[in-house]
């Protein structure tokens, strides 16, 4: 019988899936930025 | 959870019809519907190769009109990498790591079913971007500025496919990431996963640092084009070379992204048909991180010739040819594998030994070009192309061939044609290198990529090129055949399916694997 992560699992898999999502959005908007500085005339 | 939510998933299969796969969120449906996807964009883009070799085949145009050609180079390549190898390892990722960690499913399956549909709309816009005024997206797969700010209406569409199907790689790969780490059985710890299940986990975590990295690159881009800033572009402060530094801060990873997973596939499969483990599993998982870590410090290499301090180039040619230490660990380890195993050849093997002869030969091609001085002579000619072509042709696409012919019996559950399939795989092999070898020697006379005429010097090996081409692109038709016969019915497969007798908890379940397993989290030893 198939109980699906239990409600610890589901903690830690919140948890990744909102740091790592964090990661990707903030190297994105670091490069953009980062140009936008050096782009400055 | 209340008691009332609490029951089994026998009683319940894949709801009916389209909605099945509309709707799923069953990481195998899920796997199959990517496979299926990466085989179309696999002929989508093969298509696109046999025009080029079509034009190629004599000097002279004959076919095409140059715009075009350059349309179907660049269009070719994002298919391939983007729709087609990348695609066909999230497949693969999607069917076998919950199977080969003891999950009953993804961490994340409706973000997982979302990944996919995005990736289809992603590649429905890319393509219906061929036909819009001032044809599709022309200026190679990088796009570079200034040139590709001279693409028609077809910039934004192409612009926002690449945005959607980068959404869809990152959502998968946190998918990966999650389930890989919450996900695994009693029992598995991280140095008894599956070199397969490795090498995705450091693939997922190199996606989500360079993804983003391309995306803001073609976002600058946009505004650049529609919105009148300047990132790339002299006239307003900006510089084209910026862009050139970020792409390749992107895409030699990318690079990784495609082959790391291919690692993974050899490394399950020459230990089964060699009857033996894996020969050095701790050396193998430490190389591929360090290939990892090492593929974010040599992005320039790609771009030597643009001009640099010689201070930079030392540095870049030297952490470029450091890469051929873990990757010379690791053919070391497949080699050591096999010394003194009781090997047998079956398709996936035979694929798998196709990919360590033919991947090698693309790795020295590799260091050839990482000596700065030497690349002033390869630089933008054909010489790259047979170099990048035999890394992702014989190395990525056969590698997933042959994780398709080792894992396919434990998905449809019959034995398929192994006659056929090893026809296949000698046809592939034989015109692959008629199609790519030859490149080298127009490379090395100085015949420029990117061209739909060439002088009269290069005819010959031309012609060959072609011919190779077309026959290797043939081949693959055999491939659909042989999908479609063992889909369609065969020999039944065991649970084992190889007499091998394969280690790992995806050959403790039935064949086909049923639609729900790992009810209950098997405990590994």
């Amino acid at each position: 019988m198939n109980l699906g992560p239990t409600s610890e699992q589901r903690r830690r898999i919140r948890w990744t899936t909102v740091v790592l999502a964090l990661i990707a959005i903030g190297i994105y908007v670091a490069f953009i930025a980062s140009s936008v500085i050096k782009a400055r005339p | 959870m209340s008691s009332t939510h609490i029951h089994g998933h026998d009683e319940h299969g894949p709801a009916k019809g389209i909605l099945r796969w509309l709707t799923t969120t069953n990481h195998k449906d899920i796997g199959t519907m990517y496979l299926v996807f990466s085989l179309i964009m696999f002929l989508v883009g093969g298509s696109m190769a046999l025009v080029i070799r079509a034009e190629l085949f004599m000097p002279g145009m004959q076919l095409v009109d140059p715009g075009f050609f350059n349309t179907m180079t660049t269009v070719h390549a994002l298919i391939m990498v983007f729709g087609a190898v990348m695609p066909a390892t999230v497949g693969l990722a999607n069917w076998m790591i919950p199977l080969q960690i003891g999950a009953p499913d993804m961490a994340l399956p409706r973000m997982n079913n979302f990944s996919f549909w995005l990736l289809v709309s992603a590649f429905s816009l890319l393509i219906l971007s061929l036909f819009m005024p001032g044809g599709g997206p022309a200026s190679g797969w990088t796009l570079y500025p200034p040139l590709v700010l001279q693409t028609g209406d077809a910039f934004p569409l192409a612009i926002f496919a690449i945005h959607l199907a980068g959404a869809s790689s990152i959502m998968g790969s946190i998918n990966i990431i999650v389930t890989i780490m919450n996900l695994r059985a009693p029992g598995m710890s991280l140095l008894k996963m599956p070199l397969f299940v490795w090498t995705w986990l450091i693939t997922a975590y190199l996606l989500i640092a360079v993804m983003p990295v391309f995306a803001g690159a073609v976002t600058m881009l946009l505004t650049d084009h529609f919105f009148n800033t300047t990132f790339f572009a002299a006239s307003g402060g900006g510089d084209p070379v910026l862009y050139q530094h970020i792409f390749w801060f992107f895409g030699h990873p990318e690079v990784y992204i495609m082959i790391l997973p291919a690692f993974g596939i050899v490394s399950e499969i020459i230990p089964t048909f060699s009857r033996k483990p894996l020969f050095g599993y701790d050396a193998m998982v430490y190389a591929t991180a360090s290939i990892a870590f090492l593929s974010f410090i040599v992005w320039a290499h790609h771009m030597f010739t643009v001009g640099m301090p010689l201070a930079g180039e030392m540095f870049f040619m030297l952490s470029t040819m450091l890469i051929a230490v873990p990757t010379g660990v690791k053919v070391f380890n497949w080699t050591a594998t096999m010394w003194k195993g009781s090997l047998s050849f079956e398709p996936p093997m035979l694929f798998a030994l196709a990919f360590l002869f033919l991947f090698t030969i693309g790795g020295f091609s590799g260091l050839m070009m990482a000596i700065a001085p030497v690349d002033f002579q390869y630089h933008d000619t054909y010489f790259i192309v047979a170099h990048f072509h035999y890394v992702l042709v014989p190395g990525a696409v056969f590698a997933i061939m042959a994780g398709v012919y080792y894992w396919m019996p434990k998905w449809t559950g019959h034995l398929y044609d192994m006659k056929l399939a090893t026809l296949h795989f000698w046809l592939s092999a034989i015109f692959v290198n008629v199609l790519f070898f030859p490149q080298h020697f127009l490379g090395l006379a100085g015949m420029p990529r990117r061209i739909p005429d060439y002088s009269t010097q290069f005819a010959d090996w031309n012609m060959v090129s072609s011919i190779g081409g077309f026959g290797f692109g043939l081949s693959q038709l055999l491939f659909v055949y042989v999908i479609w016969k063992c889909t369609k019915g065969g020999t039944k497969a065991t649970a084992e399916v190889w007499d091998a007798h394969p280690k790992g908890l995806e050959w403790t379940v039935p064949s086909p694997a049923p639609y729900h397993t790992f009810d209950e989290a098997p405990v590994v030893k």
